[in-house]
């Protein structure tokens, strides 16, 4: 993990997605008066026909990416996660996910961590609501690379899936020889004495306190966990068989958040 | 839909209908100041104007006019008519057509139930099924409607 660069999620998938859309020409990207701080402004300048500011209206923003899904565009719409989820669950929930459309809700400021924006800001709830609606996937990336991986695989995807991101500025954990696998989550380390499950921000995190730890003599294992649904149940299956105790960090609610996909991995 | 039939230069139109009460959504003038400000002049917005909802006349629940001047206002076309006359509607429909830059809306005056003596103006008719004996009555009286109009 290099902690000298740091970089946004947000701001890696502006650079992707905007790299996507010179191959991808049905890539078109709708933001809700917020494309500076999604990081769509990148694809908006170089592509203006194919993006469509909705004006701080995320409820048709979502059903006009709806409409443009039924007509074989891969729309990408961005916006925070607080009003993305919230403001328009019923239009993701009605619009996009019963009808199976191919739509990619890209939230950024996910999490505690958008700081001052304050707790009307801060959406601790998403992970829950979105991976309660059948039909959605749900990502969380934890750095550059694997966002960039992520924004690729996603728009491969023939679907809905809900990619949480972050204002705030993380280490580079992976460099670019890392293989992801959608649905996989990653194992950093052999560590024994328990299993971290971290995802998006919380990642770094989880590896800062895996070396700490370690002076300690006590060795941990960290699991990124970019995929939240599907979740990988046969990697939590294996850690609890392991090393019998399993972690999890949030920057989310623990109403919903990581520890729930680890106890329902980890009945079975 | 609209905006991805311009993209794909596909002159296709799209047609959508509307209830009147659904207009007291916030998200229909959400869709409906898009409408205007991405010129979607493919578009053809039908309201289906009874004034009743589930809850009585819309106008007691929560008013939703003048509805023509809030239309116009959000930048559409707008033409009123009787939902019951297909000249009427026939001819609507071929004016939008034409209508060029804006959207355009047709406000369908229509009297719900009609032709049903006692499921004509009745709000509580909004979403439950007649029963067997209701449908027999129902079915008979548009029958003879529909008969006695084609014997004019």
């Amino acid at each position: 993990m290099n902690l000298e660069i740091i970089k946004a999620t947000r701001q890696s998938y502006g650079e992707k997605l905007a790299e996507l859309g010179e191959k991808n020409e049905n890539i078109v990207v709708l933001d809700a008066d917020l494309s500076g701080a999604t990081k769509t402004s990148i694809f908006a300048k170089k592509f203006p026909n194919r993006f469509f500011d909705m004006g701080i209206s995320e409820q048709d923003m979502m059903s006009t990416a709806a409409g443009l899904a039924t007509f074989g565009k891969i729309p990408f719409a961005s916006s925070f996660a607080m009003f993305a989820c919230g403001r328009a669950y019923d239009q993701i929930r009605n619009s996009i996910a019963y009808p199976n459309l191919n739509v990619k809700i890209c939230a950024s400021h996910a999490g505690v961590t958008v700081g001052e924006d304050g707790a009307t800001h801060q959406m601790l709830e998403d992970l829950e609501l979105m991976r309660g609606i059948p039909n959605m996937r749900v990502m969380c990336t934890s750095d550059d690379a694997q966002t960039k991986w992520a924004v690729e695989e996603i728009s491969k995807i023939d679907g809905p899936v809900y990619l949480r991101l972050c204002r705030y500025a993380t280490p580079l954990i992976y460099d670019e020889t890392q293989k992801f696998e959608f649905g996989k989550g990653v194992q950093i380390g052999e560590g024994t004495d328990a299993t971290v499950f971290a995802t998006g921000v919380t990642v770094s995190e989880a590896i800062k306190a895996k070396e700490n730890l370690l002076k300690e003599g006590i060795d941990i294992r960290v699991v990124d966990v970019h995929t939240i649904k599907p979740i990988d149940e046969e990697l939590i299956i294996k850690c609890a068989k392991e090393t019998k105790k399993l972690i999890s960090v949030e920057d989310h609610s623990i109403i919903g958040g990581l520890r729930k996909c680890n106890f329902r991995g980890s009945y079975r | 839909m609209a905006i991805a039939s311009k993209l794909n230069h596909e002159g296709i139109r799209v047609y959508c209908i509307c209830g009147d009460g659904e207009l007291q959504e916030g998200q229909i003038w959400e869709a409906a100041m898009t409408s205007s400000h991405y010129k979607l002049d493919n578009l053809c917005l039908i309201v289906d104007n009874n004034n009743l909802q589930i809850d009585g006349k819309v106008e007691n629940v929560m008013s939703i006019y003048p509805l023509g001047e809030k239309f116009k206002s959000f930048g559409f076309e707008v033409i009123s008519i009787d939902g019951h006359d297909m000249n009427q509607i026939i001819n609507a429909l071929n004016k939008a057509k034409n209508v060029k830059e804006k959207p355009t809306v047709i406000i369908a005056k229509t009297i719900k139930g009609k032709g049903v003596s006692f499921m004509e103006n009745v709000a509580d008719w909004h979403g439950k099924a007649p029963k067997e004996e209701e449908y027999k009555l129902a079915m008979e009286e548009l029958t003879h409607k529909n008969h006695e109009e084609a014997m004019i």
